[in-house]
């Protein structure tokens, strides 16, 4: 690809200077950007990759893009496509979320380090099925450790909003444990089938799974 | 509940040894921008669409009523958000070949996000300016049960003062009462966020609840006139602005457990009393007293919102100082 600098021997072209704007966008934002898109793709030299393309998108449309009532979530919402396109350039599934399992600081100091494995890439799976918007905050807020202002920021929504987001998530995420515990419960007696208030949020959580395979699919 | 922090438990043990990201990586990926912009935007055989240049996002849609290819109204919008079937993996590769070639294919009737984003601000600006918006209101909470025409309005102010959270909340309530506005409203909503399967879905919702309505083309051409016809800073009625400014201080969740973001209790009486300026005096006063006089609570959630004029199209300053109007007076002195 082109990270080499256009070797000025060649050229009488001047290098073009970025944006001032846009510049100092990029520098605000771009390690978040690198830091999500590490747990998407699996590696920090194809999150660089990734992040490159999404901001020269950016760039390559800049004016129109301050233009957005909401820049910033629109950044945001271009480096998702972009991400998501080059996973699948490279034949990989957004299911790859689980990987990140290998990268918890828990797993490093684990006594018990396959139960520590198992128990992270459980969970990784488990918010690789929640709807991007959740997925990302979650992401960000619990695997980066980011805080609640940093990542509303980069996502160019209120920290009230990153609130009320993370508490459906992680709603949607008992659930998940909820239901996977009720199979491992039931299977053996099928007696306790009596108490199931929540069965429509289980549902909720099923559909939304689709959900996001239906979006991501779209999206490109 | 024990599997509340079974699950918290667990995601504290989900943290990511983070490598560092340093400034000398910022500066090296600067350094490659600026080169990779410099190439493409210099080289010859880099064929750029011919319309993108020329039409801005908004102004594309009005010459093209027909709304054949929304998308293209935006170019990094169909680049990179696009939905055309051939560009799929070839984002690290130059999009604008892509990009020309399959721009009829996008999906048939999409409205892509940011063209879904502009018409839902413009739908909420509408419902909520449109006269009967307040008597909805007014009705909504003066039953047993909440009217749904009162739930979209309600919405509608949620999401202009980015509560979308919330805004969703209402218009599913309104939408599940069968009022096709509001299931429009979530058809947006969804696709603004690029969650297309919620989007496509609502859309058949609204397409079955609102038989007599036109195809869809029409109500999204219907929302651009309408954008290009209204000043940026089309005044918006006194009492709207009141209500406006109350709502999302007023509706919060109200605690974990009870995961729905309902109204004050007080709101009925508050929005009764806002209204009533309606009648006595249209222009005159701001609307600070009801948010000082809500709840503690209230007054606290005021102060962390951020003021309602960085929406997109700048309110008169009048209604600015609704925010805190005490500690200006304190400054002051």
């Amino acid at each position: 690809m082109s990270q080499e600098l256009p070797r000025t021997a060649t050229g009488a072209r001047p290098m073009r200077k970025l944006p001032l704007d846009f510049e100092a966008f990029h520098r605000m934002y771009r390690p978040i950007y690198v830091h999500w898109a590490e747990i998407r793709l699996g590696s920090r030299a194809d999150a660089e990759e990734a992040v490159d393309a999404a901001f020269e998108k950016l760039l390559r449309a800049w004016s129109t893009v301050l233009t957005k009532e909401n820049p910033t979530a629109y950044a945001w919402r271009v480096l998702r496509h972009t991400t998501i396109d080059f996973s699948r350039a490279r034949d990989r599934r957004p299911a790859l979320i689980g990987e990140a399992a290998f990268e918890t600081v828990a797993l490093s100091q684990a006594v018990d380090p396959i139960g520590q494995f198992e128990e992270s890439l459980s969970l990784y799976e488990a918010i690789g099925q929640l709807p991007p918007r959740q997925m990302d905050v979650m992401l960000l807020q619990f695997g980066q450790g980011f805080t609640v202002e940093e990542v509303a920021a980069a996502l160019g929504i209120t920290p009230a909003g990153v609130r009320s987001t993370v508490r459906h998530a992680r709603r949607r995420l008992e659930h998940a444990y909820g239901v996977k515990r009720r199979l491992e419960a039931t299977r053996p007696e099928s007696a306790a089938q009596g108490k199931r208030e929540d069965d429509g949020e289980c549902d909720d959580f099923v559909r939304s799974g689709s959900e996001e395979g239906h979006a991501d699919d779209i999206a490109h | 509940m024990p599997m509340t922090s079974h699950i918290d438990e667990l995601l504290a043990r989900a943290r990511l040894r983070r490598e560092p990201y340093t400034a000398a990586d910022i500066d090296a990926a600067a350094t490659r921008l600026a080169a990779r912009a410099a190439v493409r935007w210099d080289a010859p055989e880099e064929p750029r669409c011919p319309t993108p240049d020329t039409r801005n996002a908004r102004g594309s849609a009005d010459a093209d009523p027909a709304g054949t290819d929304p998308a293209d109204a935006d170019p990094v919008g169909e680049n990179a958000l696009g939905k055309n079937p051939c560009e799929r993996g070839a984002a690290h590769e130059t999009p604008a070949d892509e990009h020309c070639s399959g721009s009829g294919q996008a999906r048939e009737g999409a409205v892509d996000e940011s063209s879904a984003a502009d018409d839902l601000q413009t739908l909420c600006e509408t419902v909520i300016t449109h006269t009967g918006a307040l008597a909805d209101l007014r009705i909504f909470l003066a039953r047993a049960l909440p009217e749904p025409s009162g739930a979209r309005v309600l919405g509608c102010m949620l999401q202009l003062s980015e509560r979308e959270e919330s805004a969703r909340f209402w218009w599913q309530y309104a939408a599940g009462a069968g009022d096709p506005a509001a299931s429009y409203c979530l058809y947006l909503h969804h696709r603004a966020l690029g969650e297309h399967g919620a989007a496509d879905w609502w859309h058949t919702q609204h397409a079955q609840t609102d038989a007599e309505a036109g195809p869809e083309v029409e109500i999204t051409t219907t929302l651009r006139i309408l954008r290009a016809l209204k000043p940026d800073d089309s005044p918006v009625p006194e009492p709207v602005n009141a209500v406006l400014h109350y709502v999302p201080a007023a509706v919060a969740y109200v605690d974990d457990d009870l995961d729905l973001p309902l109204p004050d209790p007080d709101f009925t009486d508050r929005v009764r009393a806002l209204t009533a300026l309606t009648a006595t005096a249209p222009a005159s006063s701001t609307p600070a007293a009801p948010v000082v006089g809500g709840s503690a609570e209230a007054t606290r959630r005021t102060r962390k919102r951020k003021p309602l004029p960085e929406r997109r199209r700048p309110r008169r300053t009048a209604t600015g100082s609704t925010q805190s109007p005490a500690p200006r007076k304190a400054d002051s002195t």
